[in-house]
């Protein structure tokens, strides 16, 4: 990179040798895809308060003892120098009375429903993983007094077999690793997720391979990831006044209940006397949020509540590299049947852990037909318990695009064929090609009859320069010795609805002052939520932008989350149908004060006006002031009449695990894809990262900036995955060497790389306007097109991520 | 946080900050870091700890007689009589502040008062910083969003805005 100084006018400024924009312009709406303020800049200005910021009166904090083993139980505590310490002012230790539970002998916990995937203690003897917070909590006047206190606190540890290999984990020998469970084996069957589906079969995969021409099987495995995470699940409870307060770090309103529902019965409360709070989140991405483990802090803050009469913040520090390891982690074993022409007759894909909860994402259950032409299709999954963290999505890494990517490129490498083309002859839905077939079902669904793929290619593929670029595998060595690389990867549309099965709701009130409150219960998680909603309801209402505002603690309005991955095409949905149903509540008390009728009237930034007479107008702000009672009821909105799509596919239940003949009507139109630019050093097994375009189909950008932050975001917290980031465990002991930041590879700014981000707008999400949701697709693309770079680059594929310079050098024979 | 059960008077000190302008004179022990008390006793809650103190992020940033520093390593006992800005104390319409909103230079935005702090210094103390001086002084923060494009491009339209005298 040559120095340049910052002296040019903006427009031709350098930076965008970093960061070039692709979005389109679009003169229909107002604010709908135009850059506008964000709401959420407090952010800038450090007013922005998280949890870890709340400071209540009185106060007290609480912090548990992690377990220093990968299997332990904790035989016998003595904690009789704690209680000499001053400021330590309540200790709890498993086996106290306050955590019996009749549910289960380990103790207070989130129990087992269809909510929550699995168990979660409070205070268990039992820890199944190193860093697992384990029989006693201190409450102390200071966290410095808590953890002092836990140096004091004498545990005798009996040490259990342990077993970190998914694989290990599976022999008939292998000694169990969770024994609280009372299982005879490792294997993981019991929660409602991995309950039914642990196999995907479609067509005939004999026939399949019989028809093709040539078959490959190839392994990829990806090691462990953590959030590493910035910001601790930490929790509050305050039990005062017969209520209980809490603020709760939770992203889903699920997984809020979770939390909510034990801490009111462990306060005493019923739940219409719990006030919940929600600060901004420190990169909440999934993770902890889904599983039990994230409302343990609070079931604890609220005990300590309870019995110390003060309000009580829980240090949860383990969840940052403890609280979960990423679903990406395992192994897919994968065989390919192909033509000679590059279509794909046949794929068997089997794995082994890759998602905590495997029935949820089998490779390829959902993705694999949903988004391919192909016709036979085998997929089986098998998770197992290993003494490490549970498995949880978190910004997914893989199972997006281990199904696609991966098979395309290696089928296009074995025949030396340009990979875009057979992501292309492959491309389809249910094994049927995306044309002609699935024409006639976008027309009848009233979706536009493009084809994303397409045109995802024929963006990214110009932007990149592919057609001068791409070369043959290791064809192409520059003169400063370097290897260069060319990638591309591809997925589907993420998608968290129209089939999740949950209902969504959003209210808004109209303020004397004339402006309006949106309310709703959803975690600002970073993806500028309440920015993207007061664009869509002020658009559709009409209203100024600035005179609206969105209020995210309305706990009995659950709006979809998570919010980047998919939840916006619900949530979209939700706020269009306010802003319409505001905007007609504003005309027909208009109707009356303008004595016209609704139709004759229309309002724009907040100005009702007569269509053929418009200065015959008045300011929506007079209107409600005038007609106060009119208004302030509020209005509600669920957003069904705004999903696109008919009525069949968007009407629930749509859980496409009870009802597949349902879920067939609704199809993955969107993709998604990536091209990467690289150049690799035989001599250090280094990567230069010279170039990525990351093209989205979102289907309409509501924000762009929103879309772009999700696209670079997304490209760095997976390229980190694939690249530099991975837990390492001492084997003898089980135990992380790595739980820092300083040690984990997060890619800083020092790692930054040119990103041009293309967003494509086709309109085939059923959300909205047709928009997609494309927080996960990013990091998914990058995990991929990494490893297609590297194999243009130096003709060895690299199968096991993170693909750090030894594995380089080893595949170039020198290591 | 502070600890005063493990501390006893005869090694607190009295000790004085000048923060955002403003005098505070604090007792403080000889272990606390300047991040406890800026946090924690005068309750400056823009700045963070993603890194739980270990000097691996960037996001308890301040800026202390001019330089940056990393409040989590910093013994507040040797910041007496000094002088220290944290973001609550910039002017809204700073640039840094102004360009890091219009470029959306944040996610969650737990990151960004570390961001916005360092690169204050940068441009505090270089009037036309190249690009790699800006990365370079950056590149000691970490963006779990991986917001970095953004946050590059904010604070490169500041360094414009101030060069030319915009402010
Ligand atoms: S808290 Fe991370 S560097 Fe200070
Ligand atoms: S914006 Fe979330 S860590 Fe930077």
């Amino acid at each position: 990179m040559e120095s340049r100084r910052l002296t040019r006018p903006l427009r031709e400024n350098p930076y965008f040798t970093f960061l070039i924009w692709s979005f389109p312009e679009d003169p229909e709406y107002e604010l709908i895809g135009k850059p506008v303020p964000p709401k959420d800049s407090e952010k800038v200005t450090g007013r922005a308060i998280y949890t870890s910021d709340v400071k209540l009166p009185g106060m007290l904090y609480a912090k548990w003892l992690t377990s220093p083993y990968a299997h332990a139980r904790a035989k016998h505590i003595d904690i009789s120098a704690v209680k000499e310490i001053p400021g330590v002012v309540d200790v709890l230790v498993y086996g106290d009375p306050d955590l019996l539970s009749p549910r289960h002998p380990e103790g207070l916990g989130t129990g087992m429903n269809p909510l929550c995937p699995d168990w979660a203690f409070v205070l268990p003897s039992e820890a199944v993983f190193e860093g697992q917070p384990v029989a006693v909590a201190i409450c102390a006047e200071t966290p410095e007094i808590c953890e002092r206190a836990l140096k004091l606190v004498k545990v005798e540890w009996e040490e259990l077999p342990f077993v970190l290999d998914r694989d290990e984990a599976l022999k008939p020998d292998a000694p169990i690793t969770q024994l609280f469970r009372n299982q005879k084996d490792n294997i993981v069957r019991e929660t409602p997720m991995t309950g039914g589906e642990t196999k995907y079969v479609q067509g005939n995969i004999e026939e399949g391979f019989k028809e093709a021409d040539r078959i490959i099987e190839f392994e990829i495995k990806c090691g462990v990831n953590v959030p590493a995470g910035v910001e601790p699940f930490h929790s509050i409870a305050w039990l005062h006044d017969g209520y209980l307060d809490l603020w709760i770090p939770h992203q889903l309103p699920q997984g809020m209940m979770l939390a909510v529902w034990p801490a009111a019965a462990v306060a005493g409360v019923p739940m219409n006397r719990v006030r919940v709070h929600q600060a901004y989140k420190g990169a909440t991405f999934g993770g902890i949020t889904f599983i039990g483990n994230g409302a343990i802090p609070t079931i604890l803050a609220t005990l300590f509540s309870k019995r110390t009469g003060r309000p009580v913040k829980v240090l949860a520090d383990w969840t940052n590299f403890s609280g979960i390891v990423c679903e990406e982690e395992g192994r897919y074993t994968i065989k390919v049947g192909f033509k000679n022409d590059g279509t794909i007759t046949a794929v068997q894909i089997l794995s082994n852990g890759t998602y905590g909860y495997a029935g949820l994402t089998i490779p390829g259950s959902k993705k694999l037909p949903r988004a391919t032409a192909i016709k036979n299709i085998y997929c089986e999954s098998v998770y197992p318990y290993v003494n490490k963290p549970p498995a949880v999505c978190y910004k997914h890494g893989t199972q997006e695009t281990i199904p696609f990517a991966e098979i395309f490129n290696r089928v296009a490498a074995e025949l030396g064929m340009d990979p875009t083309e057979v992501a292309l002859k492959n491309d389809g839905c249910y094994g049927r090609p995306m044309h002609p077939d699935m024409d006639e079902v976008k027309r009848e669904q009233g979706f536009p009859v493009r084809d994303s793929l397409r045109e995802c290619i024929e963006a990214g593929k110009r932007a990149i320069g592919w057609d001068e670029k791409w070369h043959p595998p290791g064809a192409k060595r520059l003169p400063n010795g370097r290897y260069h690389g060319i990638g591309f990867a591809w997925t589907k549309e993420w998608r968290a609805g129209p089939e999740v099965p949950a209902k969504h709701y959003a209210c808004i009130f109209f303020k004397y002052d004339g402006t309006v409150v949106i309310k709703g219960q959803r975690s600002f998680v970073g993806v500028s939520e309440p920015t993207t909603y007061c664009q869509v309801f002020a658009e559709e209402a009409g209203l100024r932008y600035e005179d609206v505002s969105f209020d995210n603690e309305f706990l009995e309005a659950p709006m979809m989350t998570p919010g980047g991955s998919g939840g916006l095409q619900w949530n979209s949905a939700i706020m269009k149908e306010l802003g319409v149903k505001a905007k007609q509540k504003i005309l027909e008390v208009a109707a009356k004060h303008l004595k016209k009728t609704p139709q004759e009237l229309d309002v724009k930034n907040s100005v009702v006006f007569e269509k053929a007479n418009p200065q015959n107008r008045v300011q929506v702000r007079d209107l409600i002031r005038r007609y106060y009672y009119e208004f302030h009821a509020g209005i509600w909105a669920d957003g069904w009449d705004y999903v696109k799509g008919t009525e069949e596919t968007r009407r629930p239940p749509f859980t496409d695990v009870s009802l597949p003949s349902h879920f067939k009507k609704v199809y993955f139109w969107g993709r998604q894809a990536a091209f990467l630019e690289v150049e690799v050093d035989p001599e250090t097994g280094e990567v230069d990262i010279k170039n990525l375009v990351i093209v989205n189909d979102v289907g309409k950008t509501i924000n762009p900036h929103g879309v772009a932050n999700q696209q670079i975001g997304g490209v760095y917290m997976g390229l980190g995955r694939a690249w530099t980031e991975e837990i390492v465990y001492d084997p003898l002991t089980g135990v992380k060497l790595n739980d820092d930041l300083s040690q984990y590879g997060v890619l800083t700014m020092g790692d930054i790389f040119p990103i041009h981000c293309i967003a494509v707008e086709t309109r085939l999400g059923y959300g909205a306007y047709g928009n997609f949701g494309i927080g996960e697709n990013p990091s998914c693309l990058v995990r991929t097109v990494l490893r297609a770079a590297i194999y243009n680059a130096i003709g060895k594929w690299i199968n096991e991520d993170p693909i750090t310079p030894d594995k380089i050098l080893k595949a170039l024979g020198k290591a | 946080m502070q600890d005063n059960y493990l501390v006893t008077n005869n090694n607190l000190r009295n000790i004085r900050l000048k923060i955002n302008g403003r005098t505070f004179e604090v007792t403080v022990a000889p272990h606390w870091t300047l991040y406890q008390v800026l946090k924690d006793q005068l309750g400056f809650t823009s700045i963070k700890d993603m890194c739980l103190g270990h000097g691996a992020c960037g996001s308890c940033t301040v800026i202390l007689d001019g330089r940056p520093v990393l409040s989590c390593l910093t013994l507040a006992v040797d910041c007496d009589g000094k002088t220290i800005e944290t973001v609550e104390g910039i002017d809204p319409k700073h640039p840094v502040i102004e360009t890091f909103i219009k470029h959306h230079a944040f996610q969650c935005g737990y990151c960004t008062p570390g961001f916005v702090m360092t690169a204050k210094a940068l441009l505090d103390r270089k009037k036309n910083p190249t690009i790699e001086e800006i990365i370079e002084a950056l590149s000691g923060n970490i963006c779990r969003c991986g917001a970095y494009q953004l946050i590059l491009n904010a604070v490169i339209e500041a360094t414009e805005r101030l060069a030319k005298g915009n402010r």
